[in-house]
């Protein structure tokens, strides 16, 4: 798999290149700044990126602002963006368009190197990868009236783990039970909800998100 | 008053009271005439044989004129001038070569005759009419007395009660002119600084205004330097206790697998895992503490998508209005903003249990004007509790933190609710780069 990857950190770009290429990536570009990242974006072949949301030359958001550029002009273009925080605000952003292949990461997170990686390739096979962090805050701070209340502390784990993009066998393995009961739990969560779910894995984590972000709050 | 009806009756009433307003004036102010040809008349014999203005007689003149420039003329509907006549004296003046005393004393041997005219007569005539009204209802409850009220033709029913309607609406007319007229026109004539000094005490005025403004400015400063000093001390405290002192158990972790790594390969690995968990929850309170010192979403995004993170974030439903904001105002304004909207926000849901809050941003002339509204129980007090932390509601601190920047800030809070804050800002905006998420398809929030 093609990745590009922008960092300006030059440990840290360093340390992304040599993980992702001992696990199988090729790093089809490693760039540093905001142009740079906007030139490979468009003329590299990639499966998938991985860009930090804070680039040179403004060190605003540059990073976020060329991914979702590019995820426009190439729909579904997967995209991975790493920040040394997270919003909620940028999170609705990459999720805006409703498609996969979309991750946002705490820069924490690359510390867990098996981890890191198979979020790099669930983006890259046009699936999503959310920071638990990003996820708590779309499940808290909620209203009372919610139907977010009425789900059992359980369901709530189960609910977290598929919004950060995990599909029903790794919420298996992750909350050591049976395959059999993540789906009875994802049932119950979904007639909770009122979403209708999907067999694929992708469709039911952009269903799952889809509701956190919009569920009417004003 | 929601129908149109209402909204009409509204009107009428809000009028009505604003003439009754001028009436009360009219009468109020007419007679004080009277005080002032009683003061004036003591006061001048005084005057003549060389008298202290300092003291006696004529200080009362001085306390006069001073009452007659106070009046508060906002009260009255239409008037212009808004605020009370400035002050004429001059300080550096010894005080019978003072013109501003001698004309004092001309005002108050005026004031009575123009007051009767002006304010005075208008009285009358409501009175008057207000007497046509009542004589034939009075007159025939008391038959018996008829020959009290035989005299005026106002106590046949048929003259009195339109009559004195008609001289009754005819004064409460004429009472706004005669009160604009008065207190517009008439009392800035003498009791306004003569023209000969009047460059002199402009001066005055300036220097007055410069001294108050070096107070507020230093006491200001003071505010913001304790302030600053206050947080460095907080984030030197955090630091110490917290990602430095996980650095150093790290640092002795390492040293300690040194060994361990032969000795014990169990062991070891049990260190490696917690280590890498004092490292992510030194990463994590580190984030902490940046977005305490200067959220980076605001430096990212500016002002308007800073706030919209704040509202997704808030244990609230929050809605952030900031519709055709030019520009952004300079980093340490949005940085006060910021904070302060984060402070409102967390008061509302954890002291006044609100659902729902807004906050709204706005620009016009040269002041930046942010309004946080909130449907709590309302009950804000800026003079509970601390400067800074829970309990209190934090409103002095955000007050002295908008004070660095000449800003401004206003509760109205009832007992019950609703809560509406609002903060003005003096400042212009430039059109620094931002890029947000507004202007770019996805509107969240």
């Amino acid at each position: 798999m093609r990745v590009v990857l922008a960092e300006d950190l030059f440990l840290l770009r360093e340390g992304l290149c040599t993980l992702l290429t001992a696990h199988g990536f090729t790093v089809a570009a490693a760039v540093a700044s905001g142009p740079e990242l906007r030139r490979a974006l468009a003329e590299e072949e990639l499966d998938v990126a991985v860009v930090d949301v804070r680039l040179p030359p403004t060190f605003t958001d540059e990073g976020l602002q060329a991914a979702l550029e590019a995820r426009r002009s190439r729909p579904g273009l997967p995209v991975l963006v790493l920040s040394q925080h997270v919003e909620q605000l940028y999170a609705r952003e990459l999720l805006a368009d409703g498609t996969g292949g979309v991750g946002y990461l705490l820069k924490d997170r690359v510390l867990g190197a098996a981890e890191f990686v198979d979020a790099v390739r669930r983006v890259a096979d046009g699936g999503t990868a959310m920071d638990p962090e990003v996820v708590a805050r779309l499940l808290g701070g909620r209203r009372r009236d919610d139907p977010l209340a009425t789900l059992t502390p359980r369901e709530r784990e189960v609910l977290a783990l598929m919004a950060e993009g995990y599909s029903n066998a790794a919420v298996a393995a992750r909350l050591f039970v049976s395959e059999s009961a993540v789906g009875k739990h994802s049932a119950s969560i979904f007639a909770k909800l009122g979403i209708t779910a999907s067999d694929e894995t992708n469709r039911r984590v952009l269903a799952v998100l889809a509701y956190l972000n919009g569920t009417p709050r004003a | 008053m929601t129908t149109p009806a209402g909204r009409v009756g509204g009107s009428v009433l809000r009028r009505l009271g604003g003439r009754h307003r001028e009436l009360g004036y009219c009468w109020a102010i007419g007679w004080c005439g009277l005080a002032a040809l009683a003061v004036f008349c003591v006061a001048l014999p005084v005057r003549l044989l060389g008298g202290d203005p300092e003291r006696g007689p004529l200080r009362a003149v001085r306390t006069l004129a001073v009452t007659y420039r106070r009046v508060n003329y906002r009260r009255l509907p239409g008037h212009r001038g808004g605020t009370a006549i400035p002050s004429p004296y001059l300080a550096d003046r010894p005080p019978h070569e003072d013109p501003a005393n001698r004309r004092d004393l001309l005002f108050l041997a005026l004031e009575p005759w123009v007051a009767l005219v002006l304010l005075l007569v208008p009285s009358a005539m409501a009175w008057y009419g207000l007497f046509g009204l009542l004589a034939p209802g009075v007159a025939a409850l008391f038959d018996r007395h008829r020959g009290l009220f035989d005299g005026p033709v106002l106590s046949r029913p048929a003259v009195g009660i339109p009559g004195g309607l008609l001289l009754y609406y005819a004064a409460l007319r004429l009472s706004g002119p005669a009160c604009r007229l008065h207190a517009d026109r008439w009392l800035p004539v003498l009791l306004g600084p003569a023209p000969s000094v009047a460059a002199e005490v402009a001066a005055e005025a300036e220097r007055r205004r410069l001294a108050e403004r070096v107070a507020e400015l230093t006491e200001t400063r003071l505010a913001a330097v304790d302030s600053r000093e206050a947080e460095l001390r907080r984030i030197e405290r955090d630091l110490h206790d917290g990602a430095q002192a996980r650095l150093v158990a790290m640092g002795l972790a390492l040293g300690a697998l040194e060994t361990l790594m032969e000795t014990d390969p169990e062991r070891a690995r049990e260190l490696v895992r917690q280590t890498r968990e004092s490292s992510a929850r030194a990463l994590t309170e580190l984030r902490a503490l940046v977005r305490g010192i200067h959220p980076p979403v605001l430096a990212e995004r500016g002002l308007v998508d800073a706030l919209r993170a704040l509202a997704l974030d808030a244990p609230l439903a929050a809605e952030v209005d900031a519709g055709g904001l030019p520009g952004r105002p300079e980093g340490p304004i949005e940085a006060a903003l910021y904070f302060a909207v984060a402070e409102l926000l967390t008061n509302a849901a954890r002291h006044g249990d609100a659902t729902h809050a807004r906050v709204e941003l706005a620009h016009t002339g040269e002041v930046l004007r942010c309004t946080v509204w909130d449907d709590g129980s309302g009950g804000a007090h800026e003079e509970d509790g601390p400067v800074l932390g829970a309990g209190g509601s934090g409103l002095r601190g955000i007050r002295r933190r908008l004070s660095a920047f000449d800003g401004t800030l206003g509760i109205d809070s009832p007992d019950g609710g609703p809560t509406l804050v609002t903060m003005e800002l003096p400042c212009v905006l430039s059109s620094r780069k931002t890029s947000s998420s507004s202007g770019r398809g996805s509107a969240p929030s």
